[in-house]
């Protein structure tokens, strides 16, 4: 239909308050089977009357019907023809469910299948109907107007006694809907709510062709006609509706019923009486956009109270006094204000009367439920999305929580159980608690259900206290129920009540007494409207931060500003006790309106690592609020942090919704506007959730490791010249010491400088490669590497930084003796430097010693290279080759067998730790095949500790090496082969110890 | 909507406008529209927003987006000066919103014939500079007795943001 929707709305609202009043009272009526209230019957009877009005009329016919059959059966309990039992509470509960579930989409409500209900219900009213009643039923009444003729209304005698004997005229009132709508404003709500005060609406009919109704109803005239009984003549019926005579029609109804005596218990006269003292509560209702509007324009008194409290003369007594009073009339305004929000508690609790009922009879328990703080009221919005949590809470008491009769008898329990459900105000929040005396919770069957699905192991539950271990009910797939029944246990369970909860700004916990009793506490913030946040400043501009999102606030001094903020990957991260914490700039982040992609990343991180290197920050502190945002982490850098303030929260404007960074914006105490941040839209914005490397603490962590010991090396990256970035790989690296570049010595050719006291020799890059020269400038870099025993060092201008970098090395491009080959990094090619032949051209007699020891072979030996790492492969490779050594390569020990298997080989150098098969088990199974038991076999490792070192040489390893001294493992490699060639031909074979 | 402009306008013969200079030149929109001037202008920037947007202002408690009339009109960003005022719209104009101005003019009175309407001729030497979508915010030009009045569409400023 296209009733205008505001009205339809209307229509829903308020029969949805009308069915909340009929459920209390049918359960009200079931308390006291035996004496019914007669005014409860009357107020249920009237709310569904006018339900079953209004829906007639806006064309929702099944919802009218359903309310018709009601009505019916009620109207039959209220005149003694039925003493109704819980069957017939059953029955009308029914019905309602149906009505409900009708208006919340009362536009397919229609389509509907409601014969279930009308069977239930026509049954009762059958069963309770005495043989007049259906007989008076089925005898429909032909009604006639003045000159005879028949109308289109008909009327069963049934209905016709029903109406009150005073009613004497039946009228049929035509309206023109689009024309009262149009013209008087006049919403068919309101105009039944007219009638229905006046006397009875019989039934009523819209007058359209059927065919027009999807048409556009709003210029052709829409005729409802109403068959109306009442007290009233016929010209007062025209002035109360406003009609012309000729739409008001007298009707008779052809045959004239009895009298009927009017019973004494009928309390028909009372319920005529105007406005049923329930029904109105002095209540109006107000579009909240209204109250929006009141809230703010408070919000404003304040600001000028607070203005007008600056310029007051605090010396005159009388302008003080007035001063003081306004304000305390502001902040009188300002809480009454917020009240108007306010709703109370029991229009949640009410509903659970009903569930608790209903589940009770389907588990065949007995419970009870008491709610204690019906009046506790709360931020409307809050109260809405409380009600599922809720719901769930409670029927987890009876599914779980309640035991069956039995078995509280024998645990000495009265058979029947208790929920309670208690609301109260304290320390500024809503406090709920639900309390259940039942069997409590099994904490060993919650540790076993959490260790069957995998959500933590059998030694952390171990270790798990009590606290921590109920709240693994809470855990996302924890059910605990044996079975999983249709009232609670559907696999999500507490999880959802949780993040609800969370989402409200909230908290929940849980108690439990084995046996006992089981408790859930939950804590609830008054509004929504108005949220507590931290302010903090970003380059003079002040943002509001919700404290919802808040975990804690981290200042660095001095020289932690530059030391404790890394490098992973792209992002900045921060080392926060055992975890990985991704930072993110908010000047950054502010100043780029496009999402960050990798590109922004590394600029932003370079630009903030060149500063840290050079120390150009002024500022030697810097704070930063570490954030949550659903299962994200991340730190977020500010300039400063201004306090906390709790802040009404505005919309962002319309125009403006697609920025991802704001969730609204708010006026501050001196009248200037804040922007609230959206914490969740900074995450994505700065693509911090990228990879989701950082999701689960630990486990990502070990799989990062994992992932680098793969295909990635860390590499130090730096300059020397002008143009061209370095990169040396970091096991490599013993330190870079900072150097003055006037401290350099020059003798003869060479250049040395002193540290710690040995005099070094400076190895400048453009002397031995086709580079630029090092930047004369004073502060410069040695850096110092590990396995070289003469005091040897590289002069840099600049360290970059340190990265992880996936090494597939380009050695097609450009390519120069002393480089590896060179390689993207940072968008910038990269010079990967092979350090001992660089050292080699510039020092040459530094390697004559190895290699007089290790003369060269007059054939090529064959050597396995067994290497996981791609980077420590290819450089190994490098070096044997150019000992004119023939090699093959294997990933792994697996691998290294198969090849094994084909090939022969003269000695295998194998590292440890290697994924598939490491290092041990490879030599143990080798060793075991007699082919080959004899090669010789190198351990290469990063761990040179003696355990490693007798492990090694247990599993059949005849040397060891540390990564990486091309010196020491090239001599190795030369005296393994030659104890080889020496155990063919002479005997018995050493090992080299 | 259309209706109700052309009703008032014919009505009356006579249209109040509320003019405004930016970069030099005159301005003008229809009085009705305009819910008040203020001299406020120290805006809350909002980062991420188009160029067009100055940023927040708060209004007696409404926060309302400021827009920079010149950039919208194709002209250079402004500077706010002494003489700079925001111009705020009535929320039948659009949610609330308002624009930068160099300096606020007088209210002209237009006669309805006077008003070239901007579809119906092409645009004059003046407002050359104009590009192509930026000419949809102007409703019509009004040779006043010493210069040209441009008198904009506020309904369609905010939809320039697009």
């Amino acid at each position: 239909m296209s009733f205008d929707p505001s009205l339809t709305d209307d229509f829903i609202a308020e029969s949805k308050e009308h069915l909340a009043i009929i459920e209390k009272d049918l359960l009200a009526m079931e308390d006291y089977e035996d004496s019914i209230i007669p005014d409860a019957i009357g107020e249920i009877f009237r709310s569904i009357h006018s339900i079953k009005g209004a829906a007639g009329f806006m064309g929702f016919t099944q919802i009218s019907e359903v309310a018709h059959v009601m009505e019916t059966l009620l109207q039959m309990i209220r005149d003694n023809t039925i003493q109704p039992n819980s069957q017939h509470v059953d029955g009308l509960l029914v019905g309602l469910d149906m009505l409900t579930t009708m208006l919340d989409a009362p536009q397919s409500s229609n389509e509907i299948d409601t014969q279930d209900v009308h069977t239930i219900l026509s049954n009762l009213i059958d069963e309770g109907s005495s043989p007049q009643i259906k007989a008076e039923m089925e005898t429909a009444i032909p009604l006639l107007d003045n000159e005879k003729n028949r109308l289109e209304f008909e009327i069963n005698e049934f209905e016709l006694k029903k109406l009150p004997d005073s009613h004497t005229n039946l009228f049929i009132l035509k309206f023109d809907l689009t024309l009262l709508a149009k013209e008087k404003a006049i919403s068919p709500v309101i105009l039944v709510n007219e009638l229905m005060k006046a006397g009875i609406i019989v039934d009523a009919k819209i007058d359209t062709p059927a065919q027009n109704l999807s048409s556009n109803l709003e210029d052709e005239s829409l005729i409802y006609q109403v068959l109306y009984s009442t007290i009233l003549e016929r010209d007062l019926v025209c002035s109360l509706t406003n009609l012309t005579k000729k739409d008001v029609i007298d009707v008779t109804a052809e045959k004239k019923p009895k009298p009927v005596a009017p019973s004494p218990s009928s309390p028909l006269p009372k319920e005529k009486m105007p406005d049923g003292d329930r029904n109105n509560n002095d209540t109006i209702r107000i579009p909240l956009n209204l109250l929006d509007e009141l809230m703010t324009l408070a919000g404003e008194l304040v600001l000028v109270r607070n203005q007008q409290l600056l310029t007051v003369n605090k010396s005159d007594p009388i302008v003080h006094g007035i001063a003081q009073r306004l304000d305390l009339v502001t902040t009188d305004l300002q809480e009454t204000i917020m009240r108007t929000r306010m709703q109370p508690m029991g229009n949640i609790f009410g509903k659970l009367h009903r569930i608790v009922r209903d589940i009770s009879r389907k588990l065949n328990k007995q419970i009870e439920i008491i709610t204690v703080g019906d009046e506790v009221e709360l931020d409307k919005s809050i109260l809405e999305s409380l009600g599922d949590p809720l719901t769930h809470l409670v029927r987890n008491c009876c599914d779980h929580g309640i035991e069956p009769p039995e078995e509280r008898e024998q645990a000495g329990k009265s058979p029947k159980g208790l929920i309670t459900i208690k609301a109260y105000h304290e320390a500024g929040q809503i406090n709920v608690t639900i309390v259940d005396n039942g069997r409590g919770i099994n904490l060993e069957r919650v540790k076993a259900k959490a260790l069957e699905n995998g959500l933590k192991s059998a030694e952390e539950l171990a270790q798990m206290k009590e606290k921590e271990a109920l709240s693994l009910i809470m855990a996302p797939g924890f059910s605990t129920a044996k079975e999983v029944s249709d009232i609670s246990g559907r696999g999500v369970g507490m999880d959802v009540v949780k993040t609800s909860i969370e989402q409200l700004s909230g908290s929940i916990n849980l108690e439990s007494k084995p046996g006992q009793e089981t408790s859930v506490h939950l804590s609830l913030p008054l509004t929504l409207a108005i949220i507590p946040c931290l302010i903090a400043s970003v380059e003079g501009h002040r943002y509001a931060i919700p404290q919802v999102n808040l975990e804690e606030l981290v200042r660095l001094y001095d020289d932690d500003v530059y030391t404790k903020i890394e490098c992973a990957g792209d992002h900045e991260v921060y080392r926060l006790r055992d975890y990985l914490l991704p930072m993110v700039r908010l000047n950054e982040v502010l100043r780029r309106p496009k999402t960050f992609n990798e590109t922004t990343l590394t600029e932003i991180s370079e630009h903030y690592h060149n500063q840290k290197i050079q120390k150009e920050m002024h500022n030697p502190s810097m704070t930063f609020a570490v954030l949550k945002a659903g299962s994200k982490r991340f730190g977020l850098i500010i300039d400063q942090v201004i306090g906390t303030e709790e802040v009404v929260v505005k919309p962002m404007h319309s125009k403006l919704n697609e920025l991802l960074i704001y969730s609204g914006a708010t006026v501050m105490g001196d009248g200037k506007v804040a922007l609230i941040l959206d914490v969740d839209g900074i995450a994505r914005h700065s693509h911090i959730d990228a990879e989701n490397r950082l999701h689960s603490e630990e486990e990502s962590e070990l799989h990062q490791k994992r992932h680098v010991e793969k295909d990635s090396q860390a590499v130090l990256l730096f300059k020397s010249g002008k143009h061209e970035q370095f990169a040396i790989a970091l096991p490599l690296i013993r330190r870079v010491e900072r150097i003055k570049m006037s401290q350099i010595e020059q003798i003869g050719e060479k250049q040395f400088i002193e540290i710690d006291g040995v005099s070094t020799l400076v190895l400048r890059m453009e002397d031995q490669l086709n580079v630029s020269p090092c930047l004369e400038k004073e502060d410069a870099f040695l850096l110092l590497l590990k396995h070289i025993k003469r005091p040897f060092g590289i002069l840099l201008s600049q360290v970059v930084d340190v990265v992880e970098t996936t090494v597939h090395l380009n050695v097609e491009s450009y390519m120069e003796d002393g480089l590896l080959g060179t390689a993207i990094v940072r968008g910038q090619m990269t010079l990967f430097i092979d350090i001992f032949r660089l050292i080699e051209k510039a020092e040459l007699d530094w390697f004559k010693e190895r290699q007089t020891h290790s003369p060269p072979p007059e054939e090529q030996k064959h050597i396995l290279v067994v290497e996981d790492t791609v980077f420590f492969r290819h450089l190994l490779q490098g070096y044997l080759e150019a000992e004119h050594y023939q090699v093959t390569t294997a990933e792994n020990g697996q691998h290294a067998l198969e090849i094994l298997n084909g090939t022969s080989v003269d000695l295998i150098v194998s590292d440890l730790m290697m994924p598939v098969m490491d290092g041990w088990s490879f030599l143990e199974k080798l060793r075991k095949q007699e082919a080959f038991s004899d090669i010789p076999a190198l351990a290469l490792t990063g761990q040179d500790t003696d355990l490693d070192r007798e492990k090694t040489y247990a599993s059949g390893f005849n040397g060891y090496e540390i990564k990486i001294n091309r010196e020491d493992l090239l001599t190795q490699v030369a005296q393994l082969l030659q104890v080889e060639v020496a155990s063919k031909e002479t005997s018995p074979m050493m090992l080299p110890v | 909507m259309k209706r109700q402009e052309t009703e008032s306008i014919h009505n009356k013969n006579t249209q109040l406008s509320t003019t405004f200079r930016l970069s030099g030149r005159l301005f003008g929109v229809n009085i009705t529209d305009v819910k008040e001037i203020t001299m406020e202008t120290s805006f809350t920037p909002i980062f991420h927003a188009p160029e067009e947007v100055r940023g927040y202002l708060n209004i007696r408690g409404h926060i309302h987006l400021v827009l920079d009339l010149n950039l919208l009109l194709g002209f250079g960003k402004t500077e706010v000066e002494a003489d700079s005022r925001v111009v705020l719209f009535k929320p039948s104009v659009g949610e609330s919103f308002g624009v930068l101005v160099d300096q606020i003019g007088d209210v002209v009175e237009v006669k309805e014939n006077q008003i070239k309407k901007q579809s119906e001729e092409p645009v004059g030497k003046d407002i050359n500079s104009f590009n192509h979508t930026k000419t949809k915010l102007t409703h019509g030009i009004c040779q006043l007795d010493k210069e040209l009045l441009v008198l904009l569409n506020s309904k369609k400023l905010l939809g320039a943001l697009d």
